[in-house]
């Protein structure tokens, strides 16, 4: 890719929300989300519990679906409903739950719902090469492909689902990272901002973190919500961590640069 | 010095499959009822065990794969007397040719099986109310239909499909057979029923996925209906007749057989060989009562137990890990 398709990039968002709102009965879990997503960009989606990002990247992997406002994607409004609509566009989501199949084994858990066929028939022996590629691109080793995934250890198990939602299927364009680190030892937590920040390079990634070390570490960009609000948009390079943490608190409207 | 290790390894790799713990189950089992009575090994005894698993054995691979889903089909039984009445009152009455009434009997069993799925899946209703809804319409159906009379006078094209041989094997068993390899190869194989796997296991996390865990479901408890079909027409070739109260309690056994063969309520597990092992061992079971002259009313309770036993087994073996 040369500079000034780069830049070019760099000029349009691949994602934007304009007027995303969300309802759940009497609570307003979005209201009135602006927000543009840069290719070759790491944006922080930072927020207190009950902010609103997890509505917000649901909005985007269709697990939910926005009440009010659009979405565009590449320029274009984009409907999404459902998860298929999502991964039809580009748009993976690694869950901070994981979402594996426990009793299910390594190779199924990454290929789960992409799965390479011809004529309807499973290609085993792709998969099983692609998942070795995968892993050993992850710096994981497990021992054998057909082990349950619940038998492997919480840093194996991040590296199948991170593998699963960045690697398999669709070329991925935007990459959604919910709490990546959560639940990691240091190293591994290391391991994951490694992947980060080699992500970056060339895709739009949304890290999602309660962590402010990690997220000014890696990403360019933060968006801070606040009760459903984007409290302000921050150039990482000129946030601190005070200006930061009083956006969330939502007790002082700093405004950083606006978006 | 690593050829004998590795065969070691092999080995106990082996000894830990389902369905080598089954194989070795079962031939303890006829070694102690071959010891127990000299007629059990001789050929018209085998065929008898083996013509007698073969209406289980279709049921239980359609049990095992909504198992895998994690439902479960009360109704397999029903819709075997219902399909059966339909398909021979149809014969009976000449209206339609032979093949007609089958693929209609058919039809019949399959739209049972994903009606079940369309209102579990749709409605989100538990499978266990919805099939034993089913199972009491589908009965109660093929009770109006018949007032309980048994439906006879078959044409002989139709009761050859039950009796016809080849090689001295009867037709229904090549043809149970045929299902177990053909069905198995695709459950594995193929990726639209593959993904019985990931939706049985989480279908929240499929869905996640892209998985249409709807689609996958409502197919599964057709395939089931349609499984029970196929049974019910062996069943009124080989009994020539149809009678509303045919396959009774045939889903005790085929979900006993399912959980004996490795398939859990949680879903996501379920093996196809497991299964055929775990009829296997049902019916040689029960053959021995019977060549042992032991009461009807205690292979009930005998069965029963298993049942229990293979299902609390498998409940505390998915706690465990």
């Amino acid at each position: 890719m040369n500079s000034s398709e780069n830049h070019d990039q760099k000029r349009k968002p691949i994602l934007s929300i304009r007027g995303g709102s969300k309802r759940f009965g009497g609570i307003q879990a979005l209201d009135d989300i602006n927000l543009d997503i840069y290719g070759n960009e790491i944006l922080a989606l930072l927020g207190d519990n009950g902010a609103g990002k997890s509505t917000l990247i649901k909005a985007l992997s269709g697990a939910h679906t926005l009440d009010e406002g659009e979405i565009l994607f590449e320029g274009k409004k984009v409907n999404i409903s459902k998860p298929e609509d999502a991964h039809n566009l580009g748009i993976k989501t690694v869950y901070q739950d994981l979402a594996l199949f426990g009793i299910l084994d390594v190779t199924t858990n990454l290929f789960a719902g992409s799965e390479y066929t011809r004529w309807g028939f499973l290609q085993k022996k792709k998969m099983g090469k692609e998942a070795q590629t995968v892993l050993s691109h992850l710096k994981t080793t497990i021992k054998s492909l057909h082990q349950e995934v619940r038998s492997l250890s919480g840093g194996q198990q991040h590296s199948v689902a991170i593998g699963r939602g960045v690697f398999i299927g669709h070329e991925p364009k935007l990459i959604i990272m919910d709490e990546p680190t959560a639940g990691l030892g240091v190293k591994q937590s290391r391991e994951v901002l490694r992947l980060l920040k080699e992500l970056g390079q060339k895709f739009a990634v949304i890290f999602i973190t309660h962590n402010l070390e990690y997220a000014s570490e890696v990403a360019q960009r933060a968006v801070v919500l606040c009760s459903g609000r984007v409290a302000g948009v921050l150039d990482m390079a000129e946030a601190n961590h005070n200006q930061i943490v009083s956006l969330m608190m939502g007790v002082d409207q700093v405004v950083g640069e606006s978006v | 010095m690593t050829d004998t290790k590795r065969s070691s390894q092999l080995v106990s790799a082996a000894l830990q499959a389902r369905e080598v713990q089954l194989l070795l189950l079962t031939l303890v089992v006829v070694l102690i009822i071959s010891n127990l009575t000299p007629n059990f090994l001789t050929e018209s005894n085998l065929k008898s065990v083996a013509m007698g698993m073969t209406y289980d054995l279709i049921v239980a691979l359609g049990m095992t794969y909504v198992l895998i889903l994690g439902g479960l089909d009360l109704s397999v039984g029903s819709n075997i007397a219902l399909t059966g009445i339909i398909t021979t009152l149809l014969m009976q009455k000449g209206v339609v040719s032979v093949p007609v009434a089958i693929g209609i009997g058919l039809s019949v069993s399959f739209i049972i099986g994903a009606i079940n799925g369309v209102v579990i899946a749709k409605f989100r209703i538990n499978p266990f109310i919805v099939t034993l809804g089913m199972m009491s319409l589908a009965r109660g159906g093929a009770m109006v239909l018949t007032s309980g009379y048994f439906v006879t006078g078959l044409p002989e094209s139709f009761l050859m499909i039950g009796r016809g041989e080849i090689m001295g094997i009867p037709f229904p068993v090549i043809a149970a057979l045929l299902i177990v390899i053909v069905f198995d190869f695709l459950l594995k194989n193929w990726v639209h029923l593959n993904r019985a796997f990931p939706v049985g296991a989480d279908p929240d996390n499929a869905a996640l996925l892209g998985i249409n865990v709807n689609k996958t479901v409502v197919l599964g408890f057709a395939l089931c209906g349609l499984f029970a079909g196929i049974a019910a027409i062996f069943m009124c070739s080989r009994l020539a007749m149809g009678y509303a109260q045919f396959g009774l309690e045939i889903e005790l056994r085929a979900l006993g057989a399912a959980v004996i063969g490795g398939a859990t309520f949680s879903g996501g597990r379920g093996s196809i060989w497991g299964t055929f092992l775990g009829v296997l061992l049902l019916a040689i079971i029960n053959n021995g009562f019977v060549l042992m002259d032991a009461s009807i009313y205690w292979q009930k309770v005998v069965n029963g137990t298993i049942l229990i036993i293979a299902i609390a087994t498998a409940v505390r073996h998915s706690r465990i890990k």
